[in-house]
């Protein structure tokens, strides 16, 4: 079966400083992976390179069996990145900044199933209401429904629970959760908050000064869930060799 | 060092020099094209009488310094009271103080700058003893409209306000169609960006300052054709930089998406477009006012041309995210 997101030898770099060294990574459908490690350690240029908004000085993206710098449309067609919510335009509203994607994605309109994750997620009443005026909460929750829009089968997901109130936090780990089980979306997410990673995902990748060190699986994390002594935090620090 | 008790303008100058000559050069642009439109003045027929064209000259220094002075010192003071280090304890009156000599400095640099220019132009020109009153009335004009902004910038609630200020405000004939459908709200996205620029710079409230260089007893019809020809001119300044940059933040934000950059480019290229033709069709309209002639207007293409080239290029040329210039 093809992957939905392979990516292979990816090196990129900001000025002198080189943030990549060779990264590969295959995602299949349905797969929930999370990227954690130390800060600096590339996870954010990692997702913006797979999103193409990082040029590569090497390597290749795939997604979905399109190449991103050969097709870039129809392989952006298949993700979905959330917004960084300092990057959303103050001057727009919530509504305005969903029909701007919308469009962007090519769909006719926003559709009902994103604005039902806006109600889930409280965001409703603010949606008429300029960015500028929006809290941080709120701003990193309109950030998620942009990634969201139109449900591609990949999303990629930065810190994307900074912010958020614990109820809310809890609905959107939910509902990512339906969508990897019931819509066979894939999701990778960067993150430190391990215990999202270690209830929620299915597969655990530790990145290290631009490489992918360490890796564990389902059964892995189900192992480290289990055992009252263990935790990934634990196992997170002797793979960094701490 | 000084710059090191304001850590926002420390950080604003480093990042200058960083950019290089170019970035360094293009901030000295605006105070140089004033000076050269002063030149430009003396197209105008309705200007051919020495006084007037000496007064007016006064008039449009003192107008662009306060635009330009008030625009970019309210800039500077919101990243310094609300920006990365706003919460560092530094005193508001070192980091005011920096700024203005800041200003000062630029305004003598510009003053020099200008009075060579003109002082330069002037050499061939047939009424020589004219330039010192020239020269005289341009600085004055300057130094004035500068400090005047400076003033207004320092105000209690100035920076406040236009730190908040929504800019959002339903054009009078809604026009739908001119959005592109695969990019809705971009087009509303330039415009307030747009008018947000044109407050901050001192709005509307410029066109009763650029009538006070009028000459005295001129035909009603000269008049409006002036104002229609400098608010023309004006607002496509404005117009043309906000979509520059809100076309580049617009690029980044929408950068994971599918949209095609021939498309992006395209959707935002309309309002710039729009605007330029909604300018160049008053500024004909003031030309036909003025009784100008093929002169006037080409004078004011080309003043046009030297406010709007750089950003329409620049729209033109953006390249979407990831991929290396």
């Amino acid at each position: 079966m093809t992957a939905l997101l392979s990516a292979a030898g990816l090196h990129a770099a900001y000025g002198d400083e080189r943030v990549l060294k060779g990264v590969d990574l295959e995602i299949a459908h349905g797969e929930f992976i999370a990227l954690i490690g130390p800060n600096g350690s590339g996870k954010t240029t990692l997702l913006r390179a797979i999103a193409g908004m990082v040029p590569l000085d090497k390597g290749r993206v795939c997604i979905g069996g399109s190449d991103l710098v050969v097709v870039p449309q129809m392989a952006k067609a298949k993700i979905g990145f959330a917004v960084d919510p300092a990057a959303l335009p103050a001057l727009l509203t919530g509504r305005e900044c969903l029909a701007l994607f919308a469009g962007a994605r090519g769909l006719p309109a926003i559709p009902p199933a994103t604005l039902a994750l806006g109600e889930t997620l409280s965001l409703t009443s603010v949606l008429d209401r300029r960015v500028v005026s929006y809290s941080l909460g709120m701003r990193q929750k309109l950030g998620v429904l942009l990634g969201l829009l139109g449900e591609p089968p990949l999303l990629l997901l930065d810190e994307p629970f900074n912010g958020l109130d614990p109820r809310s936090a809890l609905a959107f780990k939910q509902h990512l959760a339906a969508l990897v089980a019931d819509a066979n979306m894939s999701v990778l997410l960067a993150t430190h908050s391990l215990d999202v990673v270690e209830r929620y995902a299915t597969r655990a990748l530790l990145l290290l000064e631009g490489c992918l060190r360490h890796a564990w699986d389902a059964n892995a994390l189900a192992g480290l869930r289990a055992h009252p002594g263990r935790s990934l935090e634990m196992a997170m620090a002797e793979a960094c060799g701490d | 060092m000084i710059f090191a008790s304001a850590p926002s303008v420390h950080a604003d100058l480093l990042a200058l020099r960083r950019a290089g000559w170019v970035a360094i050069a293009r901030t000295f642009i605006g105070p140089v094209l004033l000076v050269l439109a002063c030149g430009v003045l003396a197209a105008i027929p309705l200007y051919w009488d020495l006084g007037w064209l000496v007064l007016a000259s006064a008039v449009l220094a003192l107008v662009g310094s306060h635009a330009l002075t008030r625009h970019r010192l309210t800039a500077a003071l919101v990243r310094a009271r609300f920006g990365w280090c706003g919460a560092l304890p530094v005193r508001t009156p070192i980091t005011s103080g920096i700024l203005i000599a800041l200003t000062l400095g630029s305004l003598i640099a510009t003053v020099l700058s200008g009075s060579l220019l003109l002082a330069g132009a002037a050499i061939p020109a047939p009424r020589r003893d004219a330039l010192a009153f020239g020269l005289l009335a341009m600085d004055g004009g300057l130094l004035v409209g500068s400090l005047v902004a400076v003033v207004q910038a320092l105000r209690k609630g100035d920076v406040a306000r236009s730190r908040h200020v929504d800019g959002i405000r339903e054009p009078l004939f809604a026009l739908p169609w001119l959005n592109d459908p695969r990019l809705p709200h971009l087009l509303d996205w330039q415009r307030r960006s747009a008018l947000v620029r044109w407050r901050s710079g001192g709005g509307f409230a410029l066109v009763g300052v650029v009538l006070a260089g009028v000459p005295m007893g001129a035909a009603i019809f000269d008049v409006a054709g002036l104002v229609l020809l400098a608010l023309a001119l004006a607002w496509l300044a404005v117009v043309t930089k906000a979509c520059m940059t809100v076309a580049n933040d617009a690029r980044e934000l929408l950068g994971a998406t599918p949209v095609p950059a021939g498309r992006m480019r395209r959707g935002s290229l309309r309002y710039p477009l729009i605007a330029l033709l909604g300018a160049t069709f008053l500024a004909a309209f003031g030309v036909l006012l003025l009784r100008g002639g093929l002169v006037s207007m080409v004078v004011w293409v080309v003043c046009a041309a030297a406010v709007s080239l750089r950003p329409l290029l620049r729209i033109i040329k953006t390249m979407p995210p990831g991929r290396s210039p």
